[in-house]
Parts: C-alpha cells; sequence; structure tokens
C-alpha cells in the first residue's frame, strides 16, 4: 500500500494526511514560498496605506501646483493645433507678439514691445523685445518672427486665415520687423495673441523637408514662462520654470505644474474637493451647490462671451421665408432658459453679440416669447397651418436638448413638429456644411475668438467664411458691410458698420439667439491670482497663479 | 466590415483635422495627404498593403504611425487587465469553491447575490461610484492615473509600471502604481466574476458526485483535500476557457473604464479616436483587439493541454479506453 494515491495511505496516514502528512511534506518548500509571498504582500499593502495616508508633499507650498483639465492635447504644433484642446499645454510655453491682458480685457505688448500702424492702416511696424530666450537657448530677433508667420502661411491650417492678408515681412533690423498687408484689415492685431512666435534655429534645426512638422507636433520651442518637461498624452503635462523668462521670476510664482486630463466633471470636482488638485475646468451647474458650500474652495462663475443659437436654415423649406423665421424665434423664451435649465449660470442674449461686448449693438433687445404675434406672422406667410422641422444638436450637451425641448412645446401651439435629434460631433459638423444633409435647425455655439467682433460675424455670416459656424446663409447686405468693415480703421466709424450690421441680422432673424453661458470653473481657495479671461476661459493663467 | 462601419458615418475627418477656420482647399488637401479621397475600396486596398508592412498607417489627428501609438498605449491596458485576471482568477475560483462548499446555505446564496448584483451594475457607473466613495468621502484610494503626480515614472522597459518599478527597484513607484491600479481593476472584476464563480460551483459540484469522489470520501480522506487537489483539477477545463475569453472581455470593457480613471490604455485612445473619426487609428484598435483574442485562444489550447494530459492534438487518442 504505497503511495500511488492518497487513498491508498489514508488509513495509516490519516492524521498526517489532514495535518499535511505525506504530501505536505513534500509541499513544504511551496508552502513556505506561499507564506513568504503573503508575507511580502503585507508588507506593501501596509507601507502603501502609510505612504498614501501620509503622501509625499511638495517642496514647498508654492513649488508645484496639480490641476485638472478636461483637454487632452495630443500634438502641440503652433502652426496647426490651434483649437483650446492643445490650447491648455501651449499658452504655458509660448508667446506671440500681442497678448490679450485679462485685468484691463486690452491688448498689451508681449514679445513685440510696441507697434505702430501707418495711417492708411496696411503697414504694421513692431519693436521686437529684446533679451527674450527661447528655450532652446537662442535670441528672439524680427526673423524668428518672420519665420514663425510665413511657416504658419506656408502650411496653410490652424490660425493661418488671420494672415491672409498679409503681403509681406521684412525685418527692418535685429528688433525690427515690419508687416505689409494687401488691404487694411481692421482685426490684424486683435487676432495677433493667437499667432505664436517659434524658434527658427529649432524650425531649421528639425525640419526634414517638412517645416518641422514632425518634431514640433510633439515638442515645443517657445519663449513661454514655463518649459514641457515630460508629456504622456492621455493622461498628464508637466511645465517647469524657464529660468531665463525675459518676465522675471520676482513675487510668488508657481514653478512647477503637473496638468492632469480628466475627462469626467464628477471626478474632477473630487479631486479638489480633497485638495488632489488645484484647479478644475469642467464644473455643471448641478455641482454649485456643494462647491459653494465647502470652505476650501471657490467658484469662478463669470459672464462668457459664447453665443448659443438655433441656426436656422434659411436654404430651404418654410425658413426661406423671413416672417416664419421671426415668428419661430418668438417662440422661444430664453429667460426660462437662464433661470431655471442653467439654474441662473447664463444670460439673456440681446441678438447674437453678447451684450457685454463693446461691439454690442445696444439698440438691440432681449426677445420676449409672443405666440400671438408668431401666429399672425405665419398666417401672413401663408403657413398658417404649421410644418415640420428637424433639428440635431451635439448628444453631449444636453442642456441644448433640454432648450430645444422648452421651444419644441411652444412650436406645437402653432401647429411647428420639431424633430429633435442628438448627433456626435463630426456628424453635427457633417450634417452643418454639406448642403445635402443639412437639417432645418442646428443648435450651435461661437465665441469671440479675438478681440474683434469680426471673429465672430465674418466666419458665421459671411458668404465666403468656411468656418464650422456657417450654415446655410447668404445675405448680400451683410457681406458688403462685415467687408467694409474690414477696411475700417477708425474704431469708431467701425463700430457704427457693426451695429448696422446686427440691425440687419435682427430683420433677417438667420438665428434664434438662446443663451449666453457663464464660464464656470472651481479653484481650492489657496491658489490665488486667478483672474478671468473673457477671450480665452479654458486656457489657464500659469504664470499669475500661486499657491498661499 | 470595421473599415466600412467607420467609413458609412456620415462625417469628415478632414474637416475636423483641418480646423474650424480651414479653407475648403486646406481641407481638400487633408484629404489627399490621407488619401481619404479616392474609393473606398481603393482605401482598403492601401490599408492592406500596408498591413503586411506592419504599417497601420498615420493618425488623421495626431500624425503619428499608429504603430507607435499602439505600442504606447497597449501596456497600459495590457497592465490592467492582467492584475484584474489574477484577481478575477484567484477570486473568482475561490468563490466558487466556497459555494459550492456552503451549497444550499446562507453563505452560498450571499456570495452568488453579491457576485451577480455586482454583474448587473453598468461598469461605468461603478467606476464613478468608486471614486465617489473610495476616493472622494473615504480617500482610501487615488482617483485617476497610473502613479502620483509627485513620482516619477520608472524607467520604461515594458511600460507596465508595476513590473518596471520592480525591475528598477523603485519601490515609491511600486505602491504607487499599486495603489492606482486598484480602482480601475476593481471595477472590471466586479463587473465579470460572477460568471466565474457560478461555473467553477457547478462545475466542481458535478464533479463531487462523481464515483472517483466517493471513493476517497470513503478512503477517509479530508473534504478540504478532495476539493482543492480531486475534484478542482478536473473542472479546470471550463475555468480556463472562461478566464481566457475574460481577458478579451475585459479588452472591451477597459474603454469605458479607462476614460472614467483616466487610465492612458487603448480604451481612451479608442473612445478619443472614434470622437474624431480617426479612421487608421479605429482600425489599428480593432486589429490589436483581433490579435489579442486570437493568440488568447491558443494559450487556452495550450493551458487546456496543461491541465489535462490526457488532451492531446496531432493523432494521439484523447482519452484513455
Amino acid at each position: 500500500m504505497g503511495g500511488e494515491s492518497e487513498g491508498s495511505v489514508s488509513v495509516s496516514c490519516k492524521r498526517r494526511d489532514t495535518k499535511g502528512g505525506f504530501r505536505m511534506q513534500n509541499s513544504t518548500p511551496i508552502r513556505r514560498l506561499i507564506r513568504a509571498a503573503a508575507v511580502m504582500l503585507v508588507v506593501v499593502l501596509a507601507v502603501s496605506l502609510v505612504w498614501f495616508w501620509f503622501p509625499p508633499t511638495s517642496d514647498s507650498a508654492s513649488a508645484t501646483a496639480v490641476i485638472a483639465t478636461r483637454f487632452n492635447p495630443q500634438s502641440i504644433d503652433p502652426a496647426i493645433d490651434t483649437t483650446d484642446i492643445p490650447g491648455v499645454l501651449m499658452v504655458g510655453v509660448y508667446e506671440p507678439l500681442v497678448a490679450w491682458d485679462p485685468v484691463s480685457n486690452k491688448l498689451v505688448p508681449a514679445l513685440a514691445s510696441r507697434w505702430e500702424v501707418s495711417s492708411d492702416g496696411v503697414t504694421y511696424t513692431f519693436e521686437i523685445r529684446k533679451g527674450v530666450k527661447f528655450h532652446d537657448g537662442s535670441t528672439l530677433t524680427a526673423k524668428d518672427v518672420k519665420v514663425s508667420l510665413e511657416r504658419i502661411r506656408r502650411i496653410g491650417q490652424g490660425n493661418s486665415y488671420l494672415l491672409d492678408s498679409v503681403k509681406g515681412i521684412r525685418p527692418l533690423s535685429n528688433f525690427k520687423l515690419q508687416i505689409t498687408l494687401s488691404r487694411p484689415f481692421s482685426p490684424f492685431v486683435a487676432g495677433l495673441p493667437l499667432i505664436y512666435i517659434v524658434s527658427s534655429k529649432a524650425v531649421a534645426k528639425h525640419s526634414k523637408g517638412d517645416d518641422a512638422k514632425s518634431w514640433l507636433r510633439a515638442n515645443e520651442a517657445g519663449t513661454g514662462p514655463y518649459r514641457l518637461v515630460a508629456w504622456t498624452p492621455n493622461q498628464e503635462f508637466v511645465l517647469e520654470k524657464f529660468n531665463e523668462y525675459w518676465g522675471g521670476w520676482s513675487g510668488k510664482h508657481i514653478t512647477r505644474y503637473v496638468v492632469r486630463t480628466v475627462a469626467e466633471g464628477v471626478t474632477q470636482l473630487e479631486m479638489l474637493r480633497r485638495g488632489e488638485v488645484a484647479y478644475i475646468d469642467t464644473v455643471s451647474v448641478n455641482d454649485i451647490p456643494s462647491i459653494t458650500s465647502d470652505p476650501n474652495l471657490v467658484l469662478e462663475s463669470h459672464a462668457g462671451i459664447s453665443a448659443f443659437y438655433f441656426a436656422l436654415n434659411t436654404a430651404k423649406g418654410p425658413l426661406k421665408e423671413v416672417r416664419v423665421r421671426k415668428a419661430i424665434r418668438l417662440a422661444f423664451d430664453p429667460r426660462v432658459l437662464a433661470e431655471q435649465v442653467m439654474n441662473g449660470q447664463a444670460r439673456v442674449p440681446a441678438g447674437i453679440v453678447p451684450p457685454s461686448w463693446p461691439e454690442h449693438n445696444s439698440a438691440i433687445k432681449p426677445t420676449a416669447v409672443n405666440l400671438a404675434a408668431a401666429k399672425r406672422l405665419l398666417e401672413e406667410a401663408g403657413y398658417a397651418e404649421g410644418f415640420k422641422l428637424t433639428a440635431i444638436y451635439y448628444q453631449p450637451f444636453d442642456w441644448e436638448r433640454q432648450a430645444a425641448v422648452l421651444w419644441q412645446n411652444n412650436l406645437k401651439q402653432m401647429g411647428i413638429t420639431l424633430d429633435l435629434q442628438g448627433v456626435p460631433w463630426p456628424t453635427l459638423l457633417q450634417r452643418l456644411k454639406d448642403p445635402k444633409l443639412q437639417p432645418d435647425v442646428v443648435i450651435y455655439g461661437k465665441w469671440i475668438e479675438t478681440a474683434s467682433v469680426d471673429s465672430l460675424l465674418w466666419p458665421m455670416f459671411h458668404s465666403k467664411s468656411t468656418n464650422w459656424s456657417k450654415f446655410a446663409w447668404s445675405f448680400p447686405e451683410v457681406d458688403r458691410l462685415l467687408d467694409q468693415a474690414r477696411l475700417t480703421v477708425n474704431s469708431a466709424k467701425r463700430k457704427q458698420i457693426y451695429n448696422e450690421v446686427q440691425a440687419q441680422l435682427e430683420e433677417l432673424a438667420p438665428v434664434v439667439p438662446l443663451t449666453i453661458t457663464n464660464d464656470l470653473k472651481a479653484i481650492r481657495r489657496n491658489l490665488k491670482g486667478w483672474v478671468y479671461n473673457m477671450i480665452r476661459p479654458d486656457a489657464p493663467l500659469y504664470y499669475r497663479w500661486y499657491i498661499e | 466590415m470595421t473599415f466600412l462601419v467607420a467609413h458609412v458615418v456620415p462625417a469628415d475627418p478632414a474637416l475636423l483635422v483641418a480646423g474650424p477656420n480651414a479653407s475648403e482647399e486646406q481641407v481638400k488637401r487633408i484629404r489627399q495627404e490621407q488619401g481619404l479621397d479616392r474609393p473606398l475600396y481603393v482605401q482598403y486596398m492601401r490599408y492592406l498593403q500596408g498591413l503586411f508592412h506592419a504599417d497601420l498607417g498615420v493618425s488623421v489627428r495626431t500624425r503619428r504611425p499608429v504603430v507607435e501609438e499602439l505600442a504606447q498605449f497597449a501596456p497600459a491596458t495590457l497592465e490592467l487587465i492582467l492584475v484584474t485576471l489574477l484577481l478575477y482568477a484567484f477570486w473568482g475560483v475561490l468563490g466558487g469553491v466556497l459555494t459550492a462548499y456552503l451549497r444550499g446555505r446562507f453563505g452560498d446564496d450571499a456570495i452568488r447575490f453579491a457576485a451577480v448584483a455586482s454583474a448587473a451594475v453598468p461598469p461605468f457607473w461603478l467606476a464613478i461610484m468608486f471614486q465617489v466613495v473610495f476616493f472622494g468621502r473615504l480617500g482610501w484610494f487615488p482617483s485617476i492615473g497610473r502613479i502620483g503626480a509627485h513620482i516619477i515614472a520608472p524607467p520604461r522597459l515594458t511600460g507596465m509600471f508595476l513590473l518596471d518599478s520592480v525591475i528598477a527597484r523603485d519601490w515609491l513607484a511600486f505602491t504607487s502604481a499599486l495603489w492606482h491600479i486598484a480602482l480601475p481593476s476593481l471595477t472590471l472584476f466586479l463587473g465579470s466574476v460572477a460568471i466565474l464563480i457560478r461555473v467553477t460551483r457547478r462545475g466542481l459540484i458535478e464533479t463531487l458526485q462523481q464515483d472517483y469522489i466517493q471513493t476517497a470520501r470513503a478512503k477517509g480522506l479530508s473534504r478540504r483535500s478532495i476539493v482543492w487537489k480531486h475534484a478542482l483539477p478536473n473542472t479546470l477545463l471550463p475555468i480556463i476557457t472562461l478566464i481566457g475569453l475574460q481577458f478579451g472581455w475585459f479588452l472591451n470593457g477597459t474603454v469605458l473604464v479607462e476614460v472614467v480613471f483616466s487610465w492612458p490604455g487603448i480604451g481612451q485612445y479608442a473612445v478619443t479616436a472614434a470622437h474624431f473619426l480617426d479612421f487608421p487609428a479605429i482600425m489599428g484598435v480593432a486589429l490589436f483587439v483581433a490579435i489579442v483574442f486570437t493568440l488568447i485562444n491558443l494559450f487556452v489550447d495550450v493551458g487546456y493541454a496543461l491541465a489535462d494530459p490526457r488532451v492531446r492534438y496531432g493523432g494521439e487518442e484523447g482519452l484513455p479506453g
């Protein structure tokens, strides 16, 4: 009765077997190994627990800040990647000739220490700031500006449209540059904050016949206060202070940022609450009570300059008729949207230009609901029986759907059926641009991108515009006025022209203005130096902030 | 199929890549550069041609080779899946054994109920709840990412932080990585362990009713010995199959989990690619998943042979007569 099976030795070795007898003796080394592994695991977990509850702190109170953003930069070529997504990284490492000052809400010198415009509005002369270093060690000169601008024009993407009127770029000396336009373009300087200057040395060094596109996609060559020292797409990037920054480091500054990509607003808020991050950029109106009730947090809610609207397809169906468009405009109540759906975190629009913007036409007042007047207009237009409309909106923006439902209910009383469809972003864009796929209504938003209302009105309404926001519109008189505004150097005369544009648009009613949303952010109370940046609300002001 | 589905969606990736202010000429140029202006069958043939050279094309969005991007993001996903698989295999089998052990008693019902309940909950909801509770309220675990913000990642050898930090003997990075992987892997694990518990339980119960088990009992072997040494090994085949298949299911399940936990893996990459209709990246992810599934099936077959010496291929008799 050998050891062929345990059963055969079980009677005589039963006790040994239950205590781990014959087989146990052979497997004792294995058991020791398992025990050792278990002990090591417990030790590791205990250490982790201790470490986690007492995490390593930053080396000083203001040295390192961790912030959370929903933006996930994938490439950072300043000539190509010009949306807010890469912008969250690029604002820390690149600078323009002229910058937007969020405190005074004016254009201020940056890499250009001053500039002059000729009386005919076609010649701009810039004094290039002296003593500015790029992160690669080279010194900024007029040549770098010329190379940067010409590179943007050559590649022809991103914000190159802002340089369409440029005829010539000529360095007059190492620190003086002249830009000549083919015709006056009044928004020219207003667009310069979006044009970043790149080291010409880096472009020359890394260009493999591709204008350094493959290198600049993942590397930076700027003059900004921070250098990009680490970057894991889809996770985080790290900015560290650039010691030779021309603006200097006196006063209080954060010297290192870890910017983490966090897609979910709920997660961002929890991280902020626990002190894991100092700033978040994705705040829902539903989170506001919990933020304002937390003494460690500050809600930053500021009137934005993003205009949301129902874009009406004036090229087909009943919406070709202006009285129909005016009628359905009278069926929407922006007050209910702002006060109830947006919980007061939005303002009632008055026309397409936000009322807070200096170039807004103050004669244009908010529309009030008037279903009786709307029905009269429909009758006059011959649509008393009603009709059907299709509308699409960007699916994740549920508040847009809610706005459309509010409208839908009132339209129903006028005999108009509104079919709503939420679509993904690529589909929405395609349907916006393709005449064969265009619906009757698209819910969309546009904001003022530069320091000029031209960046809102021209892309949206000019018949030559190819901007995403441009729908099936063509208004010759509006075209003429917009072109005239661009050629008008005198700001007072230009304001009058823009007033006329807005008045025309009120009469033509190509859009139903929905709301002007507030920009919502939240910070830890010890994050100081916060200023609301109206033009680029999603771009962190890395250099201004400090931790107290 | 993936190629057709991706291209059937009414959208123009060139428009997205060109940006909001691009002219029609610029959009057209990008379409030409990316080959998107060619007929579908030409695009497909070009894609297949590239496959033979391990060239999955260039991402429309990032302008990087898709192969490079997959190599960058795959280790994070594989690490997450492997850790989850370990949890899954260990607790799934243990849970199955326990419920078979406690069959008919309260413990059996409780474990099975908990497992099924966790499987019924959508994984993205579970992920968010874990963040809110275990990070937000209790502070026991970190919320996102693979490693602490103040920790430097270990030198990249495999791309898996746990392994790389052990190789580099960077125990700070190891503990940080371990703590960061806890919630995402727990989310994936809870959503799937019910099946393994049930399969193990059923297999074990059936095996325990076999004649040779009766013999073992009659010979006085302990219950523990009978279950672990005699019954369980003979239940392994379906368990191995399930674990193997689960690897592939985890690959799908990581999509939502990675987004919620900002885990920089293939799942997040796939979501971003889909959002921007980045065709080469979408195809690259689909191919990656298909290859992984195929390899898993191969490993499962090998696992069969290791688990049960009676299983042989290539001409030998399978079971003894």
